[in-house]
């Protein structure tokens, strides 16, 4: 059973893979890891850098949120994603500011 | 609103210093006559100060920007007339927009941006616009206030800042911070609370080379020779741990890494099949994993474990403070070394290990002690291992998010919106609310794309000395772009930097720069563009307390409040925000901002925005507060009531006793660090200095320290002064009234033994030379400052011609500074604020 998603690229990912946004159809019970992955052979060198660590977990300034809602407040990458979901990939997050 | 022949008070917040205080202003017939202190805000309570009554004035300042302005003069300089043109909004905007229109079709990085206004930083500008721009260089802030010392906090509090608990603590130590006497963290309340602390029996120890604000009022001012504070800390450290045998076993063993085992190379001795850290079990005569249930750890102690020798990383950290006997430390710091014994046994005693205080019927345990720091004792070339130390010193004696001692503001969120995370070791980590991205403990061997060059500093929040790096030695770290356009707001880069002329070199190379200013400040004077921008009280900004950042406990509350317009903007300012936000709609990217704003601020259905909707601020704050605070809380709410707030539990006040996470005073994930930082080094053909990567603290000498060769004999040093903050109130006739008739405000301040050795008189003009720079001003004889050292208040002297009021009064620190890898701080980037200088008496 497939399942649409909406992605938004937000922040330095959209500069290395040249599109804003996409629908994609996953297999129903896909996780954001398996999804990052899936968008790694998807993009290619260029968003695996942006966005992912050689481990394959989270870089320190990329965040993915689900309908908004960072998955650090949910099951972070073990995170399930359903039907008309909006998965948004930002990199750019630095630490907060200090002088 | 706004009407004739109306008397109204309005609830508004402060914004001439960074507390961010709840005022309510007074509109008489649309012109504001006074400001006070707003009695329902929890950081003011009816209270204001010098800086927040003086807001007045500034707003009706005639130097203010009151249109935007374009240069017609393309030669640029200090001094140099920019030939301003007087030009219409739709101009200005059209100018900017076709700029940033051009430079993201080519390289979205060749843009920075630079600001120091707190709302543009944390809710819009840099973690929002700058990110859907595409730009990763919004972060260009300030060099020295908390550079060294976030990071310092991030790693061992999990939280933003340095902070102690006021209500019960009975013996504090304020190295190089002023906390409690009118700065620092909710600078009105904490006052306040300092006072009844006071009454109550707080003894205040005071470690700064000057005798500031807080010194004059501590029961004890101990003057220190700059940069050697961490000396001061690691020697009390040693007193207690091997004279005095004086430590909280229980919080050390159970709540730090202090028991984890540490091989000879420094890294953690873990399960054989697996990452978990082992520690020596007692009752079981065995290496456990440190979580395992029922344990006993060992805190001393060397034992073999898989056939390797290890030992307990507090039996290193005993044995590295060992190198700080007072007597060295006493040659370092030039504090007595009885002084030092006598104040590590009085601290030690003053925390009561092993007692507990009911906290609303509940035990928790009681440490009325903390050392805090900031910015003096820090700035400083190692000021990460000053910071550290201090934290360590804290966790010795177990006050560490406990009644009484030392604490991060709000590692819990209200209602446990937000909690700490922990490592893989059991280490902390702060809330992603307030610290995403600061989880130190795994790096990226990567080339850096970014001025702040991320990747060689990845144990910092900021990095901007090495935007400055960047722009003068465009080659040197290999950027793959030169950036073309520099945006400011808030930000007075000749002023607040080091030396000028420097800067001035710099920004004359980037081909477009705009500025959003009140005056025609010191950097205006560089821009192509000055957009006049809105002051703090015609503007609409939503919660400048920061609840996940710069509030502190002692409000008692979570509070949140709104910024909002007092009187109608004069002549056409407009604030940055709204302007950039359509400069975002006319390059089509608005939808992404909005979508930013989604995550950023957690907006929930059905107030999420519409990346194909346009909203007003209103809209947009409307939509925000009911997120929040359900549908009867909408903006309107905030405009009539001032505030929401949320009485604090002892579960957010103390999380220590609550949290699992344990707080590291061994870093081993400094080691790891070291690794990563040589590997970039190396891809970018650099030698990088990595030996402050170190898993146990050090002292090292900062480069003024050993540099005293005469005629250069003497340090220099600047302070803070309660009632100016930063460059931004000098131009202020009150303040600037104040400041002239304060004795120190304005002058150069020199011991009167070296006064006399020197031939300098008291009102004398004298010259303060440095490698970099000179300044010229007048001498102030004193005790009130260490005899190796000249002081020089805040950031004055000005010299635009913008700011009539502040021009030539004071002197400029910053411009004796110079800025080169030798002189920051290897881990945090921060900039060593200390030089030496020699004197002489002005012709």
């Amino acid at each position: 059973m497939k399942t649409q998603l909406h992605i938004s690229y937000l922040g330095l990912v959209r500069n290395v893979i040249g599109r804003s946004e996409e629908d994609l159809d996953v297999l129903g019970d896909t996780t954001v890891g398996q999804l990052l992955r899936l968008l790694g052979d998807k993009h290619g060198s260029p968003f695996k850098q942006s966005v992912l660590k050689q481990s394959g977990e989270l870089r320190a300034m990329a965040q993915v949120c689900i309908n908004d809602r960072d998955i650090d407040e949910l099951q972070g990458l073990e995170t399930r994603l359903g039907e008309g979901e909006q998965v948004s990939i930002v990199v750019g997050v630095y630490p907060p500011e200090g002088g | 609103m706004f009407n004739p022949r109306e008397d109204v008070w309005v609830h508004s917040i402060c914004d001439m210093c960074f507390a961010a205080c709840g005022i309510v202003a007074h509109r008489k017939d649309v012109v504001l006559v006074k400001i006070e202190g707003d009695p329902d805000c929890p950081a003011s309570a009816g209270k204001i100060c010098a800086k927040g009554q003086a807001g007045l004035i500034g707003l009706y300042d005639p130097a203010r920007v009151k249109v935007p302005l374009k240069r017609t003069n393309p030669n640029k300089g200090m001094g140099v007339d920019p030939g301003w043109q007087e030009i219409s909004w739709d101009e200005a905007i059209d100018i900017l927009t076709e700029k940033l229109r051009k430079i993201r079709q080519d390289d979205p990085r060749k843009l920075i941006i630079s600001s120091f206004d707190q709302i543009a930083l944390s809710y819009f500008i840099r973690p929002v616009w700058a990110i859907a721009y595409g730009t990763p260089n919004a972060d260009w802030v300030g060099y020295f206030c908390g550079n060294y010392l976030h990071a310092s906090m991030y790693l061992t509090n999990g939280a933003f800042h340095s902070d102690f608990d006021l209500d019960h603590c009975n013996y504090v130590i304020l190295l190089g911070n002023q906390q409690g006497f009118m700065a620092g963290l909710n600078a009105t309340v904490m006052a306040r609370k300092m006072a009844e602390a006071r009454r109550r029996g707080l003894r205040v120890v005071v470690v700064d080379p000057v005798g500031t604000n807080a010194a004059a009022k501590a029961d004890e001012w101990l003057p220190i020779r700059p940069g050697t504070d961490g000396a001061f800390i690691l020697s009390m450290i040693n007193v207690l741990l091997n004279e005095l045998d004086c430590y909280d076993r229980d919080f050390l063993a159970t709540r730090t890494n202090a028991p984890y085992l540490v091989l000879g190379d420094g890294s953690y001795q873990k399960e054989e099949a697996g990452e978990k850290p082992l520690v020596w079990d007692q009752k079981s005569n065995r290496a456990v994993p440190f979580d395992q249930e029922g344990i006993q750890p060992a805190l001393e102690g060397s034992f073999t474990v898989h056939g390797e020798p290890c030992r307990t990383a507090f039996e290193l950290l005993r044995e590295q403070v060992k190198n700080y006997p007072p007597e060295k430390a006493a040659a370092i710091t030039t504090i007595p070394a009885d002084t030092i014994r006598r104040i590590a046994k009085e601290f030690g005693a003053a925390a009561r290990i092993g007692s507990t205080i009911m906290i609303d019927d509940q035990p928790l345990p009681y440490r009325p002690v903390a050392v805090n720091i900031y910015r003096g004792a820090g700035a400083h070339k190692h000021g990460t291992h000053t910071a550290l130390a201090v934290q360590v010193l804290n966790m010795i004696v177990g006050a560490f998010y406990v009644p009484g001692g030392h604490r991060g503001p709000n590692l819990v969120g209200p209602a446990g919106q937000w909690q700490p995370g922990a490592t893989k070791e059991g280490l902390i980590t702060p809330p992603s609310a307030i610290g995403h991205g600061a989880r130190y403990y795994d790096f990226e061997e990567r080339v850096p794309e970014d001025l702040g060059l991320n990747e060689l500093f990845p144990i910092s929040t900021n990095r901007s000395p090495m935007y400055q790096m960047n722009l003068s030695q465009p080659n040197e770290f290999g950027l793959p772009y030169q950036p073309e356009a520099l945006i400011v707001c808030r930000r007075n880069l000749l002023m607040n930097n080091t030396n000028p002329e420097a800067i001035a070199a710099l920004l004359k190379r980037i081909p477009f720069i705009a500025t959003f200013s009140t005056h025609l400040d010191e950097t205006a004077e560089f821009a192509d563009l000055v957009l006049p921008e809105a002051f703090y009280l015609e503007r609409f900004d939503l919660f400048p307390n920061r609840p996940s950042h710069t509030m502190s406990h002692a409000t008692g509350y979570f509070y949140w409040g709104l910024r909002q317009p007092v009187v109608k903007p004069i002549g056409q300012a407009r604030r940055w925000i709204d302007v950039m936000l359509e400069v975002a709609d006319r390059l089509g990217f608005l939808g992404d901002v909005y979508k930013m704003f989604n995550v950023k601020w957690g907006l929930k259905d059905p107030y999420k925005l519409d990346p194909n909707a346009r909203y007003t601020m209103n809209e947009l704050y409307d939509r925000w507060t009911k997120s929040l605070f359900g549908a009867e809380r909408g903006i309107d709410w905030f405009k009539t009531h001032g505030y929401y707030k949320v009485r604090r539990t002892p579960q957010e006040n103390y999380p220590g006793p609550f949290i699992k996470a344990r707080f590291p005073m061994y870093f081993e994930n400094m080691l790891r660090a070291k690794e990563s930082v040589s590997k970039v080094a190396a891809k970018l053909g650099h030698k990088w200095d990595t030996s402050d990567y170190r898993a146990l603290l050090d002292w090292k000498p900062c480069p003024a320290f050993e540099n005293g060769t005469p005629p250069y004999d003497l340090f220099v040093v600047n302070f803070k002064i309660p009632f100016h903050a930063l460059s931004v109130t000098t131009q202020n006739p009150w303040l600037n009234e104040l400041a002239e008739r304060n004795p120190y405000a304005y002058k150069i301040l020199i011991n009167t033994e070296t006064a006399a050795r020197k031939g300098v008189a008291d009102g004398d003009e004298i010259w303060v030379e440095s490698e970099a720079g000179k300044v010229k001003g007048t001498a102030k004889v004193t005790e009130c400052i260490h005899p190796e050292v000249v002081g020089i208040a805040g950031v004055f002297g000005s010299w635009a011609e913008g700011k009539p009021v502040a021009k030539g009064k004071g002197v400029h620190f910053n411009s004796l500074l110079p800025l080169n890898m030798e002189r920051i701080d290897p881990i945090s980037s921060g900039v060593d604020s200390c030089i030496r200088v020699k004197v002489s008496r002005a012709a």
